[in-house]
């Protein structure tokens, strides 16, 4: 084992801070909130957050937790990473989608290629930010060495800090029952379009179409995996490579953390602001008090805050077995199964669910001046929580008869005879 | 009783007619909404066809020139209107349904208010302000905010506060002439932007004795009983959260209407790409819907029914239309009306990330529901609690 750590320690890039712990990181997301939080509308009207917060996530780390130690990253586990993400949603939830879908997806590089394309697409210095589409909606060519792509990509949310972005594709003139791949293409072989922020909510969240025109892409830059389920079955080539079997988990689970974690900060964040609503205003009729003083506005301070620390458990608890599925799998005791990844998915689909419902009590507690009025923030998370909502990877009831036609059919073929 | 002459300008119109007419209305509103949105206000336009219908006379007093339709017509017509356009229905639901808010006043107000025509449009303002008493009445001075309807308005009703001798100040409504108001625009909301619900101003301006009323929706009294049919007598607080329901339910019922035509038109994204009303999951989403939403409205029409029935029975057999009952239609209608958010909720969330779009209709309507759902009359639990604390004998905490 230790020569195997050894000689994969050979091409290293020195993380910037090799000493740093996750408390810290996450502390350092804590401490963001406040610029965050000031610079919500700013950021809505940019369409992303600004240089300024891309340089202030870059400078604590924010782009390399999951990415592995042997090409600058810290390799944190998910639930760190969710973490961070949930406090940074808790400022800005729109800028937390920009940051998260940029940064999360170090982990899929780290999973799906080879050696030699993590080493190029991570280095020289170790900044890496991705922006990822998994539909298929472009194409992939065979040309000189390498491949061509042509598409357009829509909703790649991340893109604007986005140095390369992954994508789903559909292999032209190849054989086999679906021809699709994944494809990590260098910014220089794309444009970002200038056509996000017309939409009712997240508009911080950077998700601008990217467009590819003749991109050419070396062959190792491509994988013939299925980015909603690759093949993970006899572990990963990138699991082995970095000695960590977090690079070995299915990609829905893992997306569904990137979103719930979002989710559960906008929660959070909206509690915040709903205190800070009632420790402000009155109560309506005679002798008013101040409206936290009234049971009538503690109760729903309670309930939201009740089904955020569920959902905020149910988040870290799913990220944490995402974890140990893939450790099990990796050593050969359990294998991860399509169904696991679907239970995960479903759970955390859960855990948004009831951080919406809590956001919808406290928009609907907080006056329609306070909390209705454009420029409020209550508004803001309102319109931020609407538009996540129509994102398809949140409606449970859509993924539910899935997830348990996966799981019979696998009992199915554990015990042929239980299926007569 | 003084008979006034003001002519009805269709003597044999019907209740049916007149929702047949709304219906008709509805896909020219339609049309119109992203206008309207950006106008900021109900369109002239709008407002002629709603004048030239009757809809503002819709439960005026025949003596006035009115239909004097009852109050489950007048939630069907308004739905009816929403569901083409929530912002032109809004202010159409909040102005046409106030010659009941106006009856409450002394018949010398209503003579003025109604004048030679019957030409009445008049929005009530909440958030009471402290008023000076004069000889002969009373002195104002200042604003009222979320003025629905001021752009179209003929009068406005605006709440103050009369100073009394060792009690709290007096709670009253107070009709003003268009002529005597302004307008300011501080309107800048996520939805119902076409409603123009802007702040108005008065100042120093007279208001004589008789066109004061005790702010009815907030102390429950019922005022001056110049009208026999019992409609116009009765509580005013549930008959108000019954103008703003019959607006959420058009509203929701306005997406139904576009989720049915997405379902036939749309395809699934995924293999194999059928279109949305062939999948299972969307069969499933759109019957759910339905039935949300034929319960919020049956609920709605109910509620409207039972406080006709509560203000008859106050009339003619002298049974108290009591701040129990006014409680549990209110109550009755706000549950109805979340039952119609619920339906909405489903259907926004699951027809596709482009109807968020900012000038997607099917977003718009979202958004208009977003606003109507944060109004102060749909804070279904305080109401919860003060209903009960009625049931058993306790003094509520605040007027809803």
């Amino acid at each position: 084992m230790a020569s195997v750590l050894q000689e994969n320690s050979t091409n290293v890039i020195e993380a910037p801070e090799p000493g740093l712990q996750p408390a810290e990181l996450i502390e350092r997301a804590v401490k963001l909130r406040g610029a965050l939080l000031e610079a919500q509308a700013a950021a809505e009207t940019r369409g992303t957050y600004s240089p300024e917060m891309h340089e202030a996530f870059k400078k604590a780390g924010f782009y390399r937790i999951l990415q592995p130690r042997r090409y600058g990253g810290y390799e944190f586990d998910v639930p760190t990473f969710a973490r961070v993400i949930v406090e940074i949603a808790r400022g800005c939830p729109g800028s937390a989608w920009c940051l998260c879908l940029a940064s999360g997806h170090a982990l899929n590089v780290a999973q799906l290629f080879g050696e030699r394309a993590q080493a190029e697409v991570f280095g020289p210095d170790g900044h890496f930010a991705a922006a990822a589409r998994a539909l298929p909606s472009g194409t992939a060519t065979r040309a000189e060495g390498g491949w061509l792509l042509e598409g357009t990509w829509d909703y790649c949310s991340g893109v604007p800090y986005s140095t390369h972005v992954l994508v789903g594709v559909r292999l032209l003139g190849e054989s086999g029952a679906q021809p699709i791949g994944v494809a990590v293409v260098p910014r220089s072989q794309w444009t970002m379009l200038d056509n996000w922020g017309d939409f009712i909510g997240m508009r911080a969240s950077g998700s601008n179409s990217v467009q590819m025109q003749g991109a050419k892409i070396p062959e190792h830059y491509l994988v013939r995996e299925d980015f909603f389920a690759p093949d993970i079955s006899h572990g990963t080539a990138g699991a082995r490579l970095h000695g960590n079997s977090m690079y070995a988990g299915g990609t829905l689970g893992f997306f569904q953390t990137e979103i719930s974690s979002i989710m559960v900060g906008v929660g959070y964040a909206a509690l915040d602001e709903y205190e800070s609503i009632i420790r402000a205003r009155k109560t309506f009729g005679p002798a008013p008090v101040l409206q936290y003083q009234h049971p009538d506005y503690q109760r729903p301070y309670g309930i939201a805050l009740g089904k955020l620390e569920a959902a905020r458990h149910a988040l870290l608890g799913a990220a944490q077995e995402y974890m140990e599925l893939a450790r099990l799998s990796v050593a050969g005791q359990r294998t991860y199964l399509r169904s696991d990844d679907l239970r995960l998915q479903s759970g955390l689909q859960h855990a948004a669910q009831l951080s919406f419902d809590a956001v919808d009590l406290l928009y609907r507690m907080a006056a329609t001046s306070a909390g209705a009025k454009n420029g409020t923030r209550m508004q803001r998370y309102f319109r931020d929580v609407s538009m996540a909502r129509t994102n398809p990877g949140l409606q449970f009831d859509l993924k539910a008869a899935d997830l348990a036609r996966q799981l019979f059919t696998e009992q199915d073929q554990l015990q042929p005879g239980a299926a007569s | 009783m003084a008979r006034s002459s003001i002519p009805i300008p269709e003597l044999n119109l019907t209740a049916q007619e007149m929702i047949q007419r709304a219906t008709a209305m509805r896909r020219t509103l339609r049309d119109r909404q992203q206008a309207t949105e950006e106008a900021g206000r109900i369109l002239e336009q709008t407002n002629d066809e709603f004048v030239k219908a009757g809809f503002y006379r819709i439960v005026q007093p025949r003596r006035f020139g009115g239909y004097e339709f009852d109050l489950p017509t007048y939630v069907k017509v308004m739905s009816e209107v929403s569901r083409g356009c929530p912002s032109s229905g809004w202010v159409l639901a909040l102005t046409a349904g106030h010659p009941i808010i106006l009856a409450d006043f002394p018949e010398h107000a209503q003579i003025e208010a109604y004048g030679t025509d019957g030409e009445y449009r008049c929005p009530s303002l909440g958030s009471p302000i402290p008023v000076k008493c004069v000889p002969g009445g009373y002195s104002v001075s200042g604003f009222w905010d979320f003025a629905s309807g001021c752009d179209i308005a003929t009068h406005i009703m605006v709440s103050g506060l009369i100073p009394q001798e060792g009690a709290a100040p007096k709670p009253v409504l107070m009709l003003v002439d268009r002529k005597d108001y302004s307008i300011i625009d501080n309107w800048s909301m996520v939805g119902m932007q076409g409603t123009g619900s802007r702040r108005v101003v008065v100042e120093d301006l007279f208001i004589p004795e008789y066109r004061v009323a005790p702010l009815a929706m907030w102390v429950g009294l019922s005022g001056e009983k110049v009208h026999p049919n019992p409609m116009y007598n009765g509580r005013k607080s549930s008959f108000f959260v019954i103008e703003g329901g019959a607006v959420a339910m058009g509203t929701a019922r306005g997406m139904l209407d576009l989720y049915d035509e997405l379902l036939r038109t749309k395809s699934m994204r995924f293999a194999p790409k059928t279109k949305l009303m062939e999948h299972h999951e969307f069969q499933h989403y759109f019957g759910v819907a339905q039935a949300l939403m034929d319960n919020a409205d049956a609920a709605l029409v109910r509620a409207a029914e039972d406080y006709m029935d509560a203000c008859t029975a106050q009339s003619e057999r002298g049974i108290e239309f009591s701040e129990e009952e006014d409680r549990r239609i209110f109550l009755m209608v706000q549950q109805g009306t979340r039952l119609a958010f619920e339906a909405a909720d489903r259907i926004f969330t699951t027809a596709g990330t482009q109807i968020a779009q900012t000038k997607a209709m099917l977003g718009r309507y979202y958004r208009d529901l977003a606003i109507q759902r944060t109004h102060f009359t749909q804070q279904m639990d305080r109401t919860a609690v003060n209903f009960a604390r009625i049931h058993f004998g306790f003094a509520p905490l605040s007027p809803f």
